[in-house]
């Protein structure tokens, strides 16, 4: 009964967001408010019929209704209700389209709460815009994608949730990334309301930052679980394959990068409008477009998502979608003109313009990576796959442009600085970053890549770091302050400035981290006899039983016992494992992993390999990753600092109040 | 706190049209094509079935390889000791044996197609540095079906 309750309630929605669409946006032309007003509880509704049939999916899960056929494919009787079964509602993929739509309703629904009175312009069409994308949605899973599709027969149990997806992270990764790429339909909402009604002062621009801000930080927040749930799990010793499910997250990524960046160049100086306009109209399209490669099976991902008719549905709506916004620009670009010149090379703003060159770049170059089969095949006709090796080569190469010029931008002020002036800054940075570096070459980095990359890391962390202490100096002297109270006022008198500054702090240790664990990780096989011990790295391992096939719930473990031993010392023992799950025919390897203090040294990675047939020799693959655990801790602070830059601070409030004074086609310039 | 706004009355100095900026990111995006073009030259392999291989002869020698192929039945020898695999790919016509030393994925064993990534010797036999296995889903398509657990050997720089 609730599941004829959610298919119902998907249809109406389907209606409500058509007659949303279609009143918010001659509402707004018409500038008929009823209308318009009508668009905005159809957001409501809808919101509230998105939850229903959510709710009715999950009374289906939680009951283990095996007659829909989402919940016979991915739950089973012995699942355990919190968390696993609940998140068995995203794991397949129609659940996963309703759970899109489901987040979006919630997005439109706060975005509507928040703005609606105090933008009566550009609100209708934002609802318009909203609504439209959320039709393809409901239409979708109304015809195409039902998540309550019934089995043909009603199996006793069902096939139950991939064990290696039964883990914490893996309950936290796909919401998280969800949040990410759903968010993108925000801003661009804002950016195609802006168009459609022609008033493309700065007021979409600084009601979108925050917008743009929240789904960032989302998807890198979902890339970093997704990386440590592979690295946790998956037991090869790494954390990013350059898989294209992965690299389907990351490019909006990078180019929403870009937007954050020259979002501050427009607001200054009115200028690079086109170009913002072009980057939410990529990011947005290249969320979709994620989607539609990872479903359709053009693409050869290990995240195998198995071909399904989605795909051709999903490229014409990006098609769709990415032409009326293109056309739409163009239609407008009279009005897009910009309103000052870039006074001076040397200036922060055409380092911002660089920096978005890169972004976009890495972005294409990934794009091109993932589609090359299909592109190479059409040029040449010879499918050719690139892996690992290009991305690591391309991407990169520009990375260290980018952080290069993360060093930079610190140095030059908006508005420009001359070269001379450059020049007496930056040379005691450098002095620090090619010391740093030869003490990496004194501690046995030899290859040139990693000694590049570490200077670069080294010269971007003085100059931004020396930015936030000479201004807390400054500060300190007038307020007469101790300093750390000097530099923690200073951070929260402007989040966004030294918010932005500590991501970029978080960034570069999360670079080190990646340098360190991918350049010098060390990858061994060695097998050993019961009682046998084995040298590496300073670590006497030393082999000391196999417990085979142990039963532990659904699994039968077989685990192995490892002491470890430093310079004589016990200092812990490990249990890699190997699981079979005999309900998938499932073999999971558990690698054992320990965190070698000091906690950002170096890990311990361990998976068992295989043994011979009397469980005699047992085969074991060690990784040793040093500074793997900087990648978490750069992520960690990435969360922190990305939420500190989200909350509004004195100066942005001053900013949004001028920006409510200023007429049709004028800018703000905040004060820095 | 300079506030500094335009205001519509005031005509808007048109700016002229900035070349320079243009050229440099046109150079920009120059390089950044130059090395896509590079890393691709440099890194691509062939992705094709054993039957497709089959027919390139001895012009795939040496070229590095993706191929798919059905795993052979009772064709896999392992030895733990070394950490050595050996097995046969078909097509059900066409065969090649292929030598791998390193991680086997935990789906191998059942798979119905194995890829494996590297480059055919001389003598037909193939050298993987790279397997990954796919297998058959039980109920559903959409099911998340495998994972490339020896993904990174190989490559050094990984």
């Amino acid at each position: 009964m609730f599941t004829t309750l959610g298919s119902i309630a998907i249809a109406v929605a389907l209606i409500v967001a058509l007659y949303s669409t279609v009143a918010g946006f001659i509402g707004a032309r018409r500038n008929i408010p009823e209308l318009a007003d009508s668009a905005r509880n159809g957001v409501f509704l809808f919101a509230g019929l998105m939850t229903t049939a959510m709710l009715a999916l999950l009374y289906a899960l939680v009951t283990r209704d095996f007659s829909i056929s989402l919940v016979a494919n991915h739950s089973s009787r012995d699942l355990p209700l919190f968390p696993y079964t609940i998140t068995a509602l995203w794991s397949g993929q129609n659940g996963s389209l309703m759970f899109w739509s489901w987040i979006l309703a919630l997005y439109a629904l706060v975005v509507m709460l928040w703005r609606w009175r105090s933008d009566r312009v550009l609100m209708p069409y934002v609802a318009a815009v909203i609504m439209l994308v959320q039709t393809f949605f409901a239409f979708m899973l109304t015809f195409v994608a039902s998540p309550f599709a019934k089995m043909e027969m009603i199996p006793a149990d069902g096939a139950g949730l991939n064990p290696i997806l039964q883990h914490p992270l893996m309950a936290m990764h796909p919401p998280l990334l969800y949040l990410g790429f759903v968010g993108f339909t925000i801003p661009f909402a804002f950016a195609m309301a802006a168009l459609l009604s022609g008033q493309l002062n700065n007021a979409w621009l600084l009601a979108t930052r925050r917008w743009t801000l929240i789904p960032w930080m989302f998807l890198g927040l979902g890339l970093m679980v997704g990386g440590r749930w592979a690295y946790d799990v998956l037991g090869w010793g790494g954390y990013w394959g350059w898989d294209p499910v992965e690299n389907s997250a990351l490019m909006p990524w990078l180019v929403g990068t870009a937007f954050l960046h020259s979002v501050m160049v427009q607001e200054r100086k009115g200028a690079l409008k086109v170009w913002n306009m072009g980057l939410i109209i990529i990011a947005f399209a290249l969320t979709l477009f994620g989607t539609f490669l990872t479903r359709s099976g053009i693409i050869q991902s290990v995240h195998a998502f198995a071909e399904s008719d989605i795909g051709p549905l999903f490229l014409g709506f990006v098609a769709l979608i990415t032409l009326s916004a293109t056309a739409l620009l163009f239609f407008r670009l009279d009005k897009l003109q910009s309103e000052s010149e870039f006074d001076s090379f040397w200036s922060r703003e055409i380092f911002f313009l660089i920096n978005n060159v890169l972004f976009l770049g890495a972005a294409i170059a990934i794009l091109i990576g993932v589609i090359w089969p299909i592109l190479s095949e059409l040029l040449t006709g010879t499918t050719l796959t690139v892996g690992a090796p290009y991305y690591n080569l391309v991407v990169g190469a520009i990375l260290g442009g980018i952080v290069l010029l993360m060093g930079v931008i610190p140095l030059i002020g908006w508005g420009g600085a001359t070269l001379a002036k450059l020049k007496r800054k930056v040379i005691a940075p450098i002095g620090v970053a090619l010391a740093l570096t030869a003490l990496a070459f004194v501690l046995g980095w030899r290859d040139a890549t990693p000694l590049i990359a570490v200077a670069l890391l080294a010269f971007a962390f003085v100059t931004t770091c020396s930015d936030i202490y000479l201004a807390a100096r400054a500060r300190q002297k007038n307020t007469k302050e101790n300093f750390a109270r000097a530099a923690a006022q200073l951070v929260s008198r402007n989040h966004r400035r030294y918010g932005g500054y500590l991501i970029h702090l978080s960034i570069l240790i999360l670079a080190l981290g990646v340098i360190g664990s991918r350049v010098f990780a060390s990858d061994q096989v060695h097998a050993m006899a019961r009682g046998e011990t084995w040298e590496t790295h300073g670590y006497t391992l030393k082999f000391e039983g196999l417990q085979p096939q142990v039963k532990r719930g659904e699994a039968v473990v077989t685990t192995a016992t490892l002491g470890v031993y430093e310079n004589g010392q016990r200092v812990t023992t490990l249990y890699p494992a190997i699981s079979f799950f005999d309900r998938q025919q499932q073999q999971v390897t558990e690698p054992a992993i320990w965190h070698d203090a000091p906690f950002f040294r170096r890990d311990l990675y361990i998976i068992v390999q295989g043994w011979n047939d009397n469980f005699q020799d047992v085969s074991f693959r060690v990784f040793v990753n040093p500074l793997v655990t900087l990648v978490w801790l750069g992520g960690f602070l990435f969360l922190i600092a990305t939420v500190i830059t989200m909350f509004p601070d004195p100066q942005e409030k001053r900013a949004r109040e001028r920006a409510r004074s200023v007429p049709v086609g004028g800018y703000v310039r905040p004060a820095e | 706190m300079a506030t500094s706004t335009h205001s519509q009355d005031k005509p808007r100095a048109k700016p002229k049209y900035q070349v320079k900026y243009l050229i440099g990111a046109i150079a920009i995006f120059g390089v950044i094509a130059y090395l896509i073009f590079f890393g691709l030259s440099q890194t691509s392999q062939w992705a094709m079935t054993l039957t497709e291989l089959h027919a390139k002869g001895n012009s795939a020698v040496g070229q590095g390889v993706r191929v798919t192929g059905q795993l052979q039945a009772n064709s896999v020898q392992k030895d733990i000791k070394s950490n050595q695999i050996a097995f046969v790919l078909t097509d059900g016509v066409n065969q090649l044996p292929v030598s791998y030393k390193g991680v086997v994925p935990d789906t191998f064993d059942r798979a119905v197609e194995v890829v494996a990534e590297g480059k055919l010797n001389a003598d037909g036999t193939f050298t993987a540095t790279n397997l990954l296995a796919k297998c058959p889903s039980k109920y559903d398509e959409s099911k998340i079906e495998e994972f490339d657990t020896s993904k990174m050997q190989g490559n050094p720089n990984y």
